[in-house]
């Protein structure tokens, strides 16, 4: 076995060494657990529904980069629609058109009827984290949204651990 | 690369179970560790929605916000994470985030290891060097973790104490072995994480 340098009392002759390496086992072989990956960008061209690329996430973004430092949302801040229940075309283009909203916008309200983290908006709109944390900051300030803050404290309170303990032991 | 239950209209998505209404407190635990070592197989094997992927660009940390523009933006790199999902009560929801452990993605732990209620270091007891770095950067971070060690067929088992003695690590952080592809196992691994948490929490000053 290998051992970490970091403490001087390590004794190398104790170790067993280097020792061959078995091929990757089936089932978590480099397709499987690839790790981040590099992308290329969508091409330019395709419609705006589908288009992520670099140029719709500028126009959606307006170039910020990031939302406003005082909004704070996290990967996993909770979304969570108000109110209006989004379901008629005609009323839902009313209040794009008046609230100067994207069809993105439209979509993360019509998905956080029930809570949703911006982790999975991003994911579901195929969008960067920060251009969706711009999108939802909008929503925020039309108060189409509110969000459930997620950033523990340094030393988190025992009652919650305990309770993600015992939800753990029932699954 | 899945996107699963990316319908563009966000109705009904066989599979994807939607949260409670209730749910209001989401937690976020890391699952890190070396390229291949089984930390997506570990999000697949517990989440209870097919694992997702979040990305982010490279250069946004790196290049002033102004000098982004279309024309700019072209050159930014794309990397994702996966992630997935537990739901432990009405109220809480853990996210559990596959992150690289090279050192060229630590940009995405600034926004992951802030506010995490803890850590999972998977290793390969074959390639323990390439967990040192990793340890390293989340000790100094002050984020609490345990070790787990994915148990691959044929590789030699190493009882904790040895593991935990050749990863340098004091002798309250607990050293676990599981299988990445057994949800009971992996399930296991977070219990045990939950239960050195709590000692924490306890007791703040010993750990952490």
């Amino acid at each position: 076995m290998v051992r970490r340098p970091a403490r001087p009392s390590a004794d190398a002759a104790q170790d067993p060494g280097p020792m061959v390496r078995r091929p990757a086992r089936p089932g978590v072989d480099a397709a499987q657990d690839s790790g981040p990956m590099v992308r290329r960008s969508a091409r330019p061209g395709a419609d705006a529904a589908q288009d992520t690329g670099p140029e719709r996430i500028y126009v959606l973004t307006g170039g910020r980069g990031g939302p406003a430092a005082r909004t704070r949302l996290d990967l996993v801040t909770l979304v969570v629609a108000i109110g209006t229940p989004w379901q008629s075309s005609a009323v839902t283009q009313a209040v794009s058109a008046q609230r100067r909203l994207f069809p993105e916008h439209l979509d993360i309200l019509r998905r956080c009827r029930s809570p949703l983290s911006v982790a999975e908006l991003s994911a579901h709109l195929r969008l960067p984290f920060s251009a969706v944390a711009v999108l939802v900051e909008d929503l925020l300030r039309a108060e189409l949204v509110r969000t459930r803050d997620a950033v523990l404290p340094a030393v988190p309170d025992p009652a919650l651990i305990e309770e993600v303990l015992r939800g753990l032991q029932r699954l | 690369m899945a996107f699963n239950g990316s319908d563009p209209f966000g109705g009904v998505r066989t599979g994807v179970r939607e949260l409670e209404p209730t749910a209001t407190v989401a937690l976020k635990i890391a699952i890190v560790g070396p390229l291949g070592v089984g930390k997506s197989t570990m999000v697949r094997s517990v989440s209870e929605i097919s694992p997702l992927t979040t990305e982010e660009t490279m250069s946004r940390r790196s290049v002033p916000v102004d000098a982004l523009g279309p024309s700019s933006a072209k050159t930014e790199t794309t990397v994702a994470m996966d992630f997935g999902r537990i739901t432990v009560s009405d109220r809480v929801v853990l996210y559990l985030f596959g992150t690289p452990g090279q050192e060229r993605f630590w940009f995405l732990w600034d926004g992951l290891v802030e506010g995490a209620l803890g850590a999972v270091v998977i290793v390969d007891v074959l390639r323990l060097a390439e967990s040192f770095d990793v340890l390293e950067r989340l000790e100094r971070r002050g984020c609490a973790f345990i070790v787990a060690a994915n148990r691959f067929p044929g590789a030699p088992v190493y009882r904790p104490e040895e593991l935990r003695e050749a990863l340098d690590l004091p002798t309250t952080v607990p050293v676990v072995d599981f299988d990445a592809r057994e949800r009971e196992s992996c399930r296991d691994v977070l219990i045990s994480l939950a239960r050195y948490l709590l000692a924490a929490s306890r007791a703040p000053r010993v750990v952490r």
